[in-house]
């Protein structure tokens, strides 16, 4: 079976950094239970969930806004 | 002169020594003796250990740090007792120096005005008399100086052994591991010992621009970060403080006792049940070490001070400083609270 797949090497790079984050993200919103803190989980979710986001963007949107810039300089 | 609550300051000293059972002294290197001493010491539960001299003179005279109203030091062989002074062998110049996070409530939220400290204090009391009588057996004298008890200057003691580091708080020093509660407690012996070095992980910098501790002190103890950001060399502040001789944080002692004789439980021993710690509960670098993201912190304060302000804010915001409720705090009675109590590290109940 062959898979095609398509991955730049930016995709690759902030692919591998947003699973860490995600790794990241889950662990310590149940450490913040073990803890017995959870009122902590809102600063995590802000700051490596935000991260996190900011990672899947460029991950899968860098390359979308690269192939739609890409379109409309050839369309022009 | 003050013994313990559990056993006299030299310990029990009621094993057989080496003598009695017809064996040679115990002549390790200094460097054999601090890891066999880990090795005892880590096994009746103490979690961070380390060493100094008391005759170590690179900055200034730390045989001062024993009140001598207390406890004083001869050339004697054994101890003697001089009216309310017990005197110390000249020879007893090694400090084993300990922090047991086992039991110990200090620094914890749920821990903060509870019984739990002085419950705990009892228990490392009992730990260190058997380390004592180790020694003993060994053929070494070896006298305590109880955590939280008076008669030494403690935190010191945590600071140039290398456990932890000065800061804001109003004491304790700050372990890189994520403890900042309770004094330490000490060991004096004549059992050479190679001192370990004290440490710099970017704690004293990260107090410049934090100030959570001074916010959390409800006896206004200690300066907050606009009142004073940097240590100053001016830190006597009346009496019972701390005098001119070295820099730091001028924390107001008489304060910080007042409000807590006045607000904490009396005993029927000879101190108050319960501690305050505020300070060194919300202290940003008090942490358990469940969340990844307190080791993140601790490694980027330590290599730069550049994000210090936002950590600070941050951990306000994540509300690791607030005070526990009432009902909170009550489920110490109800919760099915861990073996040997709370504890920094691991959950407080199962």
């Amino acid at each position: 079976m062959k898979i095609n797949l398509d991955i730049k090497w930016y995709q690759w790079i902030f692919g591998m950094l947003s699973s860490a984050l995600a790794v990241l993200f889950v662990h310590d919103g149940f450490a913040t239970f073990t803890e017995q803190e959870p009122q902590a989980i809102g600063v995590i979710a802000l700051l490596v969930g935000g991260a996190l986001l900011t990672t899947l963007c460029l991950t899968f949107g860098l390359r979308w806004s690269i192939r739609k810039i890409g379109r409309n300089t050839n369309q022009k | 002169m003050r013994d313990g609550v559990i056993a006299p300051q030299e310990g029990y000293r009621s094993i057989p020594t080496y003598k009695q059972l017809g064996a040679s002294k115990w002549q390790g290197t200094p460097e054999e003796n601090n890891l066999m001493m880990r090795t005892i010491l880590r096994r009746y539960g103490f979690s961070f250990i380390g060493y100094t001299n008391l005759d170590d003179k690179s900055i200034g005279n730390r045989r001062n740090l024993i009140y001598k109203n207390v406890n004083d030091f001869d050339s004697i062989d054994d101890f003697e007792v001089r009216g309310k002074v017990k005197v110390i062998p000249n020879k007893c110049n090694n400090a084993i120096v300990v922090y047991s996070t086992i039991g110990n409530a200090a620094g914890t939220k749920r821990g903060r005005a509870t019984p739990e400290l002085f419950v705990f204090m009892e228990e490392e009391a009992e730990r260190i008399t058997r380390v004592q009588q180790f020694l003993w057996g060994l053929g070494y004298q070896s006298y305590y100086f109880e955590d939280t008890m008076g008669g030494i200057s403690r935190p010191p003691f945590g600071i140039m052994s290398g456990l932890g580091e000065y800061n804001r708080t109003h004491g304790p020093a700050a372990t890189p591991e994520g403890f900042v509660g309770g004094a330490c407690a000490i060991i004096l012996t004549d059992l050479p010992l190679a001192p370990t070095k004290p440490i710099d992980f970017g704690v004293l910098k990260f107090c410049s621009t934090c100030g959570v501790c001074a916010n959390a002190c409800p006896s206004g103890a200690i300066p907050t970060k606009e009142e004073m950001k940097e240590p100053t060399w001016e830190r006597s502040t009346g009496p019972w403080s701390s005098s001119n001789d070295h820099k730091g944080y001028p924390n107001e002692s008489v304060k910080c006792a007042t409000w807590y004789m006045a607000n904490t439980v009396s005993g029927f021993n000879h101190r108050p049940i319960g501690a305050c710690y505020r300070c060194a509960a919300a202290c940003v670098f008090n942490k358990s070490n469940e969340a990844w993201i307190h080791e993140i912190v601790k490694a980027t304060v330590s290599t730069t001070p550049l994000l210090n302000s936002f950590f600070a804010n941050m951990d306000t915001q994540a509300g690791y400083g607030e005070m526990p409720s009432d009902e909170e705090r009550s489920t110490l009675w109800t919760g099915n609270m861990a073996e040997w109590g709370i504890h920094q590290y691991g959950k407080n109940e199962w």
